[in-house]
């Protein structure tokens, strides 16, 4: 019973990953990710779904009986090689990328799976489908509509319309003038959630969560003191997590929420590929048991991703 | 009225279909710098959606007023609006990205939209091949050992090999009736996928909704089979589950003359359907809620 864990060795969160492992005895193989895209080997048969990647002196047939599950975080690392091998590391991506989309594996989390993230108003429209609470939104590229959802709700936070890294700040009316530049790039307005953030990361049935007390918009940006208690979370709002996983195909997810002191909670985003190690260490590695009790398959499966049912042909209700 | 979006600089497709719909006076528009097309996407916190928008010409409009026919999601992109960057450059980068991330929330929001983008965008050739049953598509290699490829073709039935570099994107044919010697040296730079394909003589698939328009039939396959509808039939329904009501498919037969997807094009180029314009621009309407709907399965 091995777990493989695929990803860069630069990456803290798949640091944390191999150290937890290890501390909690969970046999694995650790895969390269950058080993790989600077010299590995692969071969896929897309139609026997059978193959062997190699990475520096490791080398991984799939299927593997022995391997239960693969954890895979599939960062983009290849703008960090020199320009002449770049082509060669995004074609091994490439080629890695459409083998654990296929694999006959259970692959946390598989890639393309569900990239909503990326399309953050889409995603909230999908995650409030499940049942959750959402913050009123707006999505513009015109100045007249932002500045009517502002007047409504002056405690506004702004932020990108994508998945490119922004920082959700407050709107400050000084900068209604450039509600102008609107046409130039669309922004995602949202009314401000009082109270505590909540960051709860579900790994198959299970969930573990952590409140984060500050003073700032943002946690992880904030300069003052933060406070963080574990926490449980309501049976209803875990009920919508376990919706929001079955929905997109998901099996490991990190949600962020905003909890009232009327102990409402309304989600922001449910993160496909979370960085949950510093949550884990705060919380004596209940996340990692978690993901490894999934990977080991003592935990519930995920559907296989290329035989789920599409979850999102017809247009919302309400649309 | 029917919004036509994304257009790339040289695509004839969108004039095309912009002329169709003026000849017959169906109200419409043509955007091709989302950034002139003011829009709104609320959504409230029970997850009720609410879209306007503002096409040139035509006022505010809510978005069940409006059907949009999304020609190319790669063309979605604003010019550069600072000038400073350039086309490739990070503000250029970036002010696409969030376009194309804002015009994917409006599409998979509103009621009648060709092609509907979900939770992985616009679906590419690659995701929609991995959503249809292996059995139905030709089998695929990747590999770096291109020895080892020549190898397991030569011991399969299939009569070509079918290989693209995966660093140049050359493409080339390899036949075994013509050449018993080919294909050594075709390791290239040693990052190849390949297919093992019955020919190259192709039969294209024009699908838009549940009709369908056979626009190049090379190996002279009986398209009016029963066995042949079912196949297309089936395929466009899988796809239509991907979001997916515009699109082209190219198949091979093999030798029981039973057909096998090699490739899903879901940015068909114009010249494949050129000639039967009209009728597909007409099948486009009916899909985007303005005109009859056609029958179920009908071939040219």
């Amino acid at each position: 019973m091995t777990v493989l864990i695929v990803g860069s060795p630069h990456d803290r969160t798949i640091v944390h990953t191999v150290r937890s492992a290890r501390h909690q005895g969970v046999a694995f193989l650790f895969f390269d990710l950058v080993a790989f895209l600077r010299s590995g080997t692969y071969r896929w048969d897309s139609r026997a779904r059978c193959g062997r990647l190699t990475a520096g002196t490791l080398t991984v047939d799939l299927p593997d009986p022995r391997i239960t599950g693969i954890y895979a975080r599939l960062l983009d690392v290849v703008g960090g090689f020199d320009p002449p091998d770049r082509a060669a590391a995004s074609a091994r991506l490439r080629a890695l990328t459409e083998i654990l989309t296929t694999v006959d594996a259970l692959v946390v989390n598989r890639p393309g799976t569900d990239l909503s993230n990326w399309a953050k108003t889409y995603h909230l429209g999908l995650l409030a489908r499940c049942g959750f609470r959402v913050p009123a939104s707006l999505l513009t590229n015109d100045a007249e509509e932002a500045r009517a959802f502002l007047r409504a709700r002056p405690r506004a936070v702004y932020k990108g319309a994508s998945g490119e890294k922004t920082v959700a700040s407050a709107f400050d009316p000084a900068q209604t003038a450039r509600l102008e530049l609107l046409p130039h790039s669309p922004v995602l307005f949202q009314e401000r959630m009082p109270g505590a953030d909540v960051r709860t990361h579900l790994a198959g049935t299970e969930h573990v969560s952590e409140r984060i007390d500050c003073d700032g918009v943002n946690y992880q940006y904030c300069q003052g003191g933060r406070t963080f208690t574990p926490t449980r979370l309501p049976d209803d709002v875990a009920e919508h997590c376990l919706a929001y996983q079955a929905l997109s195909g998901l099996s490991f997810i990190g949600f962020d929420f905003m909890v009232g002191d009327d102990g409402s909670y309304t989600v922001l985003e449910a993160n496909p590929m979370p960085g949950y190690d510093g949550y884990d260490r705060r919380l004596d590695l209940r996340v990692s048991r978690a993901l490894f009790a999934l990977l080991r398959g003592t935990a519930p499966r995920e559907t296989t991703a290329w035989t789920r049912t599409p979850v999102h042909a017809d247009p919302p209700a309400g649309a | 009225m029917i919004l036509l979006l994304g257009a790339g600089p040289d695509d004839p497709a969108v004039d095309s279909f912009d002329g169709y719909l003026t000849r017959r006076s169906i109200d419409h528009a043509v955007c091709r710098d989302p950034g002139r097309l003011p829009f709104a996407v609320r959504v409230d916190p029970d997850g009720r959606t609410r879209v306007r928008l503002r096409p040139p010409g035509h006022g505010t409009l809510d978005g069940d007023e409006v059907a949009v026919f999304v020609r190319d999601p790669s063309a979605l992109v604003p010019p550069d609006p600072s000038g400073r960057s350039g086309p490739s450059g990070p503000d250029a980068r970036f002010a696409a990205d969030e376009y194309r991330a804002a015009l994917w929330s409006l599409c998979a929001f509103l009621p009648r939209v060709v092609n509907r983008p979900g939770p992985r965008a616009w679906p590419d050739a690659a995701d929609l091949r991995r959503r249809i049953a292996p059995s139905s598509v030709l089998p695929e290699r990747w590999t770096t050992d291109g020895g080892e490829l020549l190898d397991d073709w030569r011991r399969s039935p299939a009569a070509e090999l079918h290989v693209e570099d995966l660093l140049t994107r050359e493409r080339r044919i390899v036949r075994r009736a013509t050449d018993p010697g080919a294909g050594e040296g075709e390791g290239g730079t040693g990052h190849l996928r390949a297919l093992f394909a019955p020919s190259s003589a192709y039969v294209i698939e024009l699908c838009v909704g549940r009709r369908s328009f056979t626009v190049l039939n090379e190996p002279g396959v009986d398209v009016t089979a029963a066995p042949y509808r079912a196949f297309v039939r089936d395929l466009a329904a899988v796809l239509r589950g991907q979001g997916l009501r515009f699109f082209a498919a190219a198949l091979v037969a093999d030798e029981r003359r039973w057909p096998l997807v090699s490739r899903v094009v879901p940015v068909p180029p114009f010249s494949w359907y050129r000639d039967i314009a009209d009728e597909v621009h007409g099948q486009l309407c009916a899909e985007l809620g303005h005109g009859p709907r056609a029958g179920t399965g009908e071939t040219r």
